[in-house]
């Protein structure tokens, strides 16, 4: 069953992701409805799926890289809805349902066998250091979404910057890396190999598709412009999904990741990478806001901080696991 | 931290002008670059390692890890000294911020003309407004949480409306939090310690009291200095040795006792087995391990327990976690050896007796009586300190075990001792051919008990508690200023004109405001307009 619901939300994300994008380029409002329904269908399934999950396991599923990458897209869909209900606009849905994808096709990959928890882990204090980061995340990620499609719809004075290539050509590359990522993943689970085998088609695809997308989004992105909300709009969703985020996170990943390493390690901060780099990305969120508040940052150089911002968080996230060694290690898979 | 406003507004002399660096943003901006860079290289550069291992991966770099600290980063100069600049930013910044805040705060209120309301970015003017209108607006404002006040004005009335009146306090509290959080640091970094202790089952341990362990851990940094110096560790450590005798002559030494009764691991009972980390074996998953205790204080129990992981015990100011299990090999339960005498006829058959010893400090005669053994002690991974030439074990299980034996000869007065190398029996043979005793010895076998020990870690840090105020304040700040917005209306109407004219302004959120604004004043948003000022 929890398999079933898993996969119901995986084709649906993707189909939804698909609609997303047919609304945004061709500028059809017809399969806004459809868009809805998928959408709907898919929050609800990976709902259904972490539910059965944890009944089964018997604690909330966030102990391994399949559960979490489960919970966080999860939450990027509901943080999406409530921005789409607040904002009554769709055009953020194309890049952050293919982010919420992303996250999907890499569970799908993954180990999922249910293990029993490591003595560490097993706290209550589990579901409130990593759900309530991720909701944090989850905010961070709509934020940067806003900040790329920011990018390549400046406002006022900005609109004459002759950096405008740049800007556009930023977001494009970050466009082909999620294709390229969800390609990479999708070939790993059509043609059964495991992520890490250093199969020849699995750099190729990826690689392709890297290229083949970036093209694409270039030459499409005049359509897009024209499905674009007004920049102020992009601005404030960005400001305020931080202005929520990080009080959330700053609670989540520092304050409660502490409290619980004072009562599990014995010492409240150990410098692990994992912490470190969830301070780093404190620090890079706490200066985009400095910035704004006190020197009026707004606009594209908010939008790059912002972005290096999510960077920082991804890396927090999987860089951390999978690059550097530390107290974290069971995040692993 | 300061904006240029305040800032320009306390130029001045030479003090001021510090001042004024310290308290800038782009200051502020700079330090949190730089700790962003030294984090992240503290990440990648791998901390606290012994000085070969940087000399073998850096190289020629490892003189550069060395003379910037980078192998203990978090703990060097340029950390401190970055942390302390942006500690004195924020209290600087935070003072000077407030002070301007509160005369804003003084000078903010108050009633606006026409003109002035016609230039903030929301404006709005509504034509046949009557006193039903006007009194409706009233409520709505005071509904919307504003606090109204009105007052005459020639031929009419003017207002102001405010809400969100100390939204600065939560960029303050997150400015304070740090700091405290700092100084929670701090406070546990002076006054605390944090030492480790092996304990098997039936062991008691003397938990030390936070001056006891203080002077000692001080002890120890003194020796450790003076071995790296070259000079006699002891005669660094001899006033702190003698001030640890007298706190312990005071019965200061131990803050409470813990006797360790048991030590479990517990297992999952209905879990499948899973491969052990080296992937060849299966076994268990380990659901918790548990360690039995008393607290024992002043002589009397006082309590009794687990401690388990995500269990720690609390007693006097000090937290006992489970940090770690040994499974240790270490205790002899039957080591045999071979005595061979060559025969004294050339070409004869060795003599060879087998002698079985049972724990340390028994013995055993071999040659009729003649000669005597005692063991007298036991290494279950025999290595030898390179620059102290002390013997240490390298591990809790037999390795390259080593056994140390005294002999006694009836033809020889003195007793001499003999190291007996498992993986180096020709150590042994050497020293006898040495010491003519005309006997050999070899190991046969050693057996040892398997025994559990727990691994507990002790702490005291009397800084925590201010670490977690820092740490909710911290959170209440974040919220609170993002949250908390100053929102100010001032409006004049024209009771004779039947016309309002009103505008606001907001610290932030102007999106929401915008609207806010137009459904108090304009028909479904007309009269609005862009330009002018809307931050404060």
């Amino acid at each position: 069953m929890e398999e079933i619901a898993f996969s119901t939300a995986f084709f649906s994300y993707f189909i939804c992701a698909f609609l997303y994008f047919y609304i945004l380029f061709w500028q059809r409002r017809e399969p806004g409805a459809f868009s809805a329904a998928f959408l709907w269908t898919g929050v609800l399934s990976q709902a259904l799926a972490l539910l059965i999950r944890s009944q089964k396991a018997g604690y909330a599923p966030m102990s391994n890289m399949f559960e979490s990458l489960s919970v966080f897209s999860f939450l990027i869909v509901v943080f999406y809805l409530w921005i789409e209900f607040k904002y009554k606009i769709k055009s953020l849905g194309p890049f952050v349902i293919s982010m919420a994808f992303t996250m999907i096709a890499i569970a799908s990959v993954l180990p999922r066998d249910i293990k029993p928890l490591v003595p560490a882990l097993q706290s209550y204090w589990l579901v409130l250091h990593v759900l309530v980061t991720f909701v944090g995340e989850a905010a961070f990620a709509i934020s940067y979404a806003a900040a790329l499609m920011y990018l390549i719809t400046p406002a006022g004075e900005e609109k004459n910057d002759p950096w405008q290539r740049f800007h556009s050509g930023f977001v494009t590359v970050n466009a082909g890396l999620f294709l390229a990522v969800i390609s990479y993943f999708i070939t790993a689970l059509l043609i059964k190999r495991s992520v890490i085998s250093g199969d020849g088609l699995l750099a190729a695809v990826p690689i392709f598709i890297f290229f083949a997308g970036s093209l694409s989004f270039h030459f499409a992105k005049n359509m897009i412009l024209l499905m674009m909300p007004p920049a102020e709009t992009l601005e404030d969703i960005s400001y305020r999904a931080i202005g929520f985020g990080l009080p959330v996170f700053t609670l989540g990943a520092l304050v409660f990741g502490a409290i619980w390493a004072h009562r599990a390690w014995g010492s409240y901060w150990s410098w692990d990478p994992k912490e470190t780099w969830a301070l780093i990305t404190w620090f890079i969120y706490a200066a985009y806001l400095h910035a704004r508040y006190n020197v009026k940052l707004k606009g594209r150089a908010a939008a790059y901080i912002n972005a290096l911002g999510f960077i920082s968080t991804l890396f927090t996230y999987f860089g951390v696991n999978y690059l550097l060694s530390g107290l974290h290690s069971y995040g692993k898979f | 931290m300061e904006n240029k406003t305040v800032a320009a507004e306390t130029h001045g002399g030479g003090a001021s002008s510090a001042l004024n660096v310290f308290s800038s943003v782009r200051l502020a901006v700079f330090l949190i670059a730089a700790l962003i860079f030294i984090c992240a290289a503290g990440t990648l550069i791998p901390q606290m390692k012994e000085r070969h291992f940087y000399q073998a991966y850096y190289g020629g770099g490892a003189n550069i890890i060395y003379l910037f600290s980078l192998n203990d980063i978090y703990h060097s100069f340029i950390f401190y000294f970055v942390t302390a600049l942006l500690a004195m930013n924020i209290g600087v910044c935070s003072m000077r911020r407030l002070k301007a805040r509160l005369a804003s705060l003084r000078s903010s209120g108050g009633f606006r003309d026409g003109r002035d309301i016609s230039g903030l970015k929301n404006a709005a003017a509504a034509e046949d407004f009557d006193e039903g209108r006007f009194e409706a607006l009233k409520v709505r404002l005071k509904a919307a949480g504003y606090a109204l006040t009105t007052g005459g004005s020639p031929g009419g009335v003017s207002g102001f409306a405010e809400s969100g009146r100390w939204f600065f306090a939560g960029e303050q509290l997150v400015h304070l939090s740090i700091l405290v959080i700092i100084a929670g640091t701090m406070i546990g970094n002076i006054s605390g310690y944090k030492t480790y202790f092996r304990v098997y089952p039936g062991e008691r341990i003397s938990i030390p009291s936070p001056r006891y362990q203080a002077v000692r851990n001080h002890l120890e940094r003194l020796m450790a200095e003076s071995r790296a110096a070259g000079a006699d560790p002891h005669m660094a450590a001899a006033p702190l040795m003698k001030e640890l005798e007298t706190i312990s002559a005071g019965g200061g030494r131990e803050l409470f006792g813990l006797r360790v009764s048991d030590f479990k691991t517990e297992y999952f009972e209905d879990a499948a087995p899973e491969k052990s980390l080296a992937g060849k074996e299966n076994e268990q998953s380990v659901k918790n391990w548990n360690t039995y205790f008393t607290v024992e204080d002043g002589g009397r129990d006082i309590s009794s327990g687990v401690i388990a992981v995500n269990s720690p015990l609390y007693y006097k100011g000090v937290n006992i976690y489970q940090s770690s299990y040994y499974k240790t090999r270490d205790r002899i339960k039957s080591v045999k050896i071979r005595a061979e005498r060559p025969s004294p006829v050339a070409g004869g058959a060795v003599a060879a007796e087998s002698l079985e010893f049972k724990s340390i400090g028994t013995e055993a005669s071999f040659a009729d009586g003649k000669f005597r053994l005692k063991l007298v002690s036991f290494i279950p991974d025999f290595a030898i300190d390179p620059v102290s030439r002390e013997i240490y074990s390298a591990g809790d299980s037999p390795g390259n075990a080593a056994l140390k034996f005294s002999i006694t000869s009836a033809d020889k007065a003195e007793t001499d001792s003999v190291w007996l190398l498992e993986i180096s029996p020709e150590f042994a043979a050497n020293a006898l051919r040495d010491l003519k005793y005309g006997f050999n010895l070899a190991i046969g076998s050693i057996e040892t008990f398997e025994r559990e020990a727990s691994g507990l870690q002790v702490n005291y840090d009397p800084g925590v508690g201010v670490v977690w105020l820092g740490c909710f304040l911290m959170t209440f700040g974040l919220f609170a200023s993002f949250n908390y917005t100053h929102k100010r209306i001032w409006f004049v109407y024209d009771r004779s004109a039947k016309k309002i004219s009103a505008g606001g302004a907001v610290s932030k959120g102007g999106l929401d405001f915008s609207k806010e604004f137009a459904g108090l004043f304009g028909p479904a948003g007309a009269g609005a307009k862009d330009g002018g000022k809307d931050r404060e």
